[in-house]
């Protein structure tokens, strides 16, 4: 490494800081915008069921790609992970397991 | 449900996330590498992991980032990859309804994918501190912010996290998600419908699609069938 390696670059663009600022400002209105509208729809019957089927579909649709998508190697260290979980073992248990699972896999293999 | 928001609340939500704000640490490395190699100076990138927060989303503008920056562009890319939050927030009404505004306000700031689901499956097993949410948001920020800065001062230096299978972290760690949220046979037409559609959204619809497009898809289905 050279002296460089500390000469961290301060510049700032303007129209940089507008985008970043931009982003944030949109970012910020997703994460508090679902909340915030939720006080001009009504409650009660199919509203309560949508928000209550709401984290379930979320949640896989956030995993439902990924496991599409990856090796049957880490599929099987997340089935290790789900296993574990649904037999009532420590949540971080059942993490660090699953994950130790793919990275001997892969150190194997 | 009741609902609280005590000091005590911010530890153990940090103390609920730690695990997953090293793999976020890691991958915050890779933003600011490739945030350097597209020219970002090192006060920018950290600026805008600070400012933003929200790592899909900037990794999605990435290959904007060049001059004349596209503002428009950017805007809306932040806005369709990050959509997803709002259906988050959506679903945490009936237990931040009762909180002062600017509790609310701040809290959601710190709203991230992992510590809304974490929060939730908390709050599916008898959880009142809403605080869970801000806590382990602010451990995730901090990690967050300092692996972008460490990322884009080392370059590609950086080492490859692979190998230690913290590409699996994350996922594993939406997965023990899973149980908590689970309530029944009533859930398998939703969330095959959540499966479907956010396979699909990600195959063919780019820029992040696949969440709010499942999460919608999935959700609608289980508020039209009856007696949950």
């Amino acid at each position: 490494m050279t002296a460089d390696f500390l000469a961290l670059d301060m510049s700032f663009d303007t129209t940089a800081l507008i985008a970043i600022l931009l982003m944030g400002a949109v970012t910020y209105f997703t994460r508090l915008g679902g909340f915030l509208m939720m006080r001009w729809i009504p409650e009660g019957g199919f509203v309560s069921r949508w928000l209550s089927a709401i984290p379930g579909a979320v949640l896989v649709a956030i995993l439902a790609p990924t496991v599409w998508n990856i090796g049957w190697m880490e599929r099987a260290g997340l089935l290790v992970t789900l296993a574990l979980s649904a037999i009532g073992a420590n949540s971080l248990v059942a993490v660090v397991l699953g994950t130790a699972a793919v990275a001997a896999g892969r150190a194997l293999l | 449900m009741e609902t609280t928001f005590t000091t005590a609340g911010l530890r153990r939500g940090m103390s609920l996330i730690w695990h997953v704000a090293i793999s976020g640490f890691f991958f915050a490395i890779a933003v600011g590498v490739v945030a350097r190699d597209v020219g970002m100076s090192w006060l920018e990138a950290v600026v805008m992991s600070g400012v933003v927060f929200a790592g899909a989303s900037q990794v999605a503008i990435i290959d904007l980032w060049q001059s004349p920056l596209p503002l428009l562009v950017i805007a809306l890319t932040t806005l369709g990859v990050n959509s997803r939050m709002l259906l988050m927030g959506a679903s945490m009404r009936e237990w931040f309804r009762p909180l002062k505004r600017r509790t609310v306000w701040a809290s959601f700031f710190f709203l991230t994918d992992i510590n809304w689901a974490m929060a939730i499956a908390e709050r599916r097993k008898g959880e009142t501190d809403a605080a869970l949410l801000m806590g382990s948001g602010m451990l995730l920020w901090a990690t967050w912010v300092t692996g972008t800065a460490i990322g884009h001062a080392v370059g590609g230096a950086a080492l490859d996290p692979k190998a230690l299978a913290f590409d699996v972290l994350v996922p594993a760690f939406f997965v023990i998600m899973i149980k908590p949220i689970w309530t029944g046979r009533k859930q398998l037409l939703p969330w095959a419908t959540a499966a479907a559609g956010a396979i699909l959204a990600d195959a063919f619809i780019p820029g992040n699609a696949h969440v709010i497009v499942g999460g919608i898809a999935g959700s609608l289905v289980g508020g039209l069938l009856r007696d949950r």
